[in-house]
């Protein structure tokens, strides 16, 4: 009988990054349907602009970094999917680049490559992206308006419900004009169907957990319910518009439950997401910015461990209280 | 470092040269880390950058070379009053390094770069330099070590600051270049960290291997002197026994 010797994993779950990553990328393909639908063709090519730049990034910091360059692993297709659909369809194309360069080369690489990485690569890049061009990241085209490719037709824009909310107004949208998408915002974070849609299609294939998007959104949706920021102060309409705005429900499902950047255990998810979406409505009360998820995202990757700690001593003194009873 | 300090040792220059190792091998900036700060945050432009580099050069040198003398002189000082005179003399040559950059650059200098001038009263660039050297070393010594590592720092300030500027602004000393394509994060503080971290680490890489080189030079000398005086003993050895 031959033996054949090989290291500890000897039963292997089909789950692999790989299939993760490929599954994401199925989740994200609807959204790019549903902007090329809204904005025309500008969006693809932006889609395809920043798959591009983040692979080449991506191959050339292996390649400094003296690695072998692994065509298996799709992560940084997933990064470059993820950065244009969270900015509007009239985006200049290098910052597109540019925050795919920032993701690659400054948040993922220097920490050790593909799952090393203390920050969410597309997070920082969006950040780096809003911070650089705040007039252009927060200005957005009118769906269903010809956007050419080089943007040098006359295009009409608006500000999103985001920024109305942030100056205190209603926006004027009714209820399936929300949910369908039709209304101004980011080429990919607008279409609340759609979006749900894939959260149900990862969480039905494991790839993140309920636990996260759920509670992120449940605390949201209370803190929009108690601090309205319109002013008839209608908590209906006030959850509605602060859920649907902006990159809200997009960052729940595709930054926040991202595997490397998030605490491990459930109770730690659950309060990872509970204190983000905390840090995002504060942020949206008092920040600058219209949009400041983002920035609360990275803030609590460098708190992951901390998290972690914490929901690990939850789970001992429930243990011990069992303990105790019986 | 271990295997630098023994080529140079071979070499013989080591206790010429290290006087002058502030300037690259241990830049205060970028190999070092000892005044990261003012790099990161204050040095948004090139004339911001030179102004703090101006300041920490008049700072620097003579507080080091006072507090050689002291030391070299006055034994009595009791080592706990060190640092406080160190950062009386400092505090006190800032004044006029204040009014220096303020005749060179336009007075709002000084609100361009904040809080971060006052700070290089006190950075830790004086005290590590006042605590190593000098005790051992001549004055004169102390100063020129001293001066080698503010203007290490000086150098390393302008690259940041100038890259800053350009990536940041699309200007060099305020003379446009690129106004097109304009990175406004650069001139925030969160820019200037990356362009340090960058620097830093493209700056040890490249001492890591200047070392190498420097080693296999050393290699190459020694075996060329081995075979010179194998050489020299064939030779009189050979007309010894004839």
């Amino acid at each position: 009988m031959k033996f054949e010797k090989s290291n500890a994993p000897y039963i292997r779950y089909h789950e692999s990054s790989r299939t993760v990553m490929s599954d994401i990328i199925i989740a994200l393909l609807p959204l790019y349907i549903m902007a090329a639908y809204y904005y025309g063709v500008r969006a693809i090519l932006l889609g395809a602009v920043g798959v591009l730049s983040s692979v080449v990034f991506d191959c050339i910091c292996i390649k400094f970094a003296g690695k072998k360059i692994n065509p298996r692993d799709l992560s940084a297709v997933v990064t470059g999917m993820i950065l244009p659909l969270m900015m509007p369809a009239t985006i200049p194309f290098i910052t597109v680049v540019t925050a795919a360069f920032v993701a690659i080369a400054v948040a993922k690489h220097p920490f050790g490559g593909v799952g090393n990485n203390l920050f969410n690569p597309a997070a920082t890049g969006y950040a780096f992206a809003a911070l650089c061009w705040t007039n252009e990241m927060y200005t957005y085209p009118v769906p269903m308006t010809h956007i050419g490719i080089a943007l040098t037709d006359t295009i009409k824009y608006t500000q999103s419900p985001a920024y109305t909310l942030s100056q205190s107004g209603v926006p004027n949208y009714d209820f399936l004009d929300m949910l369908l998408g039709n209304f101004p915002g980011p080429m990919g974070a607008t279409h609340i169907l759609v979006l749900m849609a894939c959260m149900l299609f990862l969480i039905y294939r494991k790839t993140i957990n309920w636990q996260t998007p759920v509670c992120f959104l449940v605390t949201a949706a209370v803190l929009a319910a108690l601090f309205p920021r319109i002013l008839t102060g209608n908590m209906l309409q006030s959850v509605m518009f602060e859920l649907f705005s902006g990159i809200m429900i997009f960052t729940s499902v595709f930054i926040l439950p991202e595997p490397v950047t998030s605490p491990k255990r459930i109770v730690a998810k659950s309060i990872y997401a509970a204190v983000g979406a905390a840090i995002a409505m504060i942020y949206r009360h008092f920040g600058g910015l219209a949009e400041g998820i983002v920035f609360g995202v990275l803030l609590l990757n460098a708190l992951a461990p901390v998290v972690d700690r914490m929901g690990e001593k939850i789970i001992r003194t429930v243990r011990r209280a069992e303990r105790g009873k019986a | 470092m271990e295997k630098r300090k023994k080529v140079i040792t071979a070499l013989g220059l080591r206790k010429n040269l290290a006087v002058f190792n502030g300037i690259f091998f241990k830049n205060p900036v970028l190999v070092t880390g000892l005044v990261i700060a003012p790099a990161a945050v204050a040095a948004n432009s090139l004339k911001a950058a030179l102004a703090l580099a101006i300041v920490a050069i008049i700072v620097t040198v003579p507080t080091v070379t006072i507090a050689s003398v002291l030391s070299r002189y006055f034994k009595n000082i009791p080592e706990f009053l060190n640092p406080v005179i160190y950062v009386l003399i400092s505090a006190f040559l800032l004044i006029p390094s204040f009014f220096l950059i303020r005749a060179i650059f336009n007075p709002s200098i000084i609100n361009t770069i904040g809080i971060y001038g006052p700070l290089l009263a006190f950075n830790s660039m004086i005290f590590s330099r006042a605590k190593k050297y000098p005790l051992k070393k001549h004055p004169a010594k102390a100063a020129l070590d001293s001066l080698s590592y503010s203007l290490g720092f000086g150098l390393s300030m302008c690259i940041v600051g100038s890259i800053r500027e350009i990536l940041g602004a699309g200007t060099i000393w305020g003379v446009v270049i690129n106004p097109n394509v304009t990175f406004f994060g650069f001139l925030m503080p969160f820019g200037g960290c990356i362009t340090v971290a960058f620097l830093a680490a493209f700056a040890r890489q490249a001492v890591i291997i200047i070392n190498r080189i420097l080693r296999r030079v050393m290699i190459m000398y020694r075996w060329l002197k081995r075979k010179h005086n194998r050489k020299k003993e064939a030779v009189w050895k050979g007309n010894g026994a004839f």
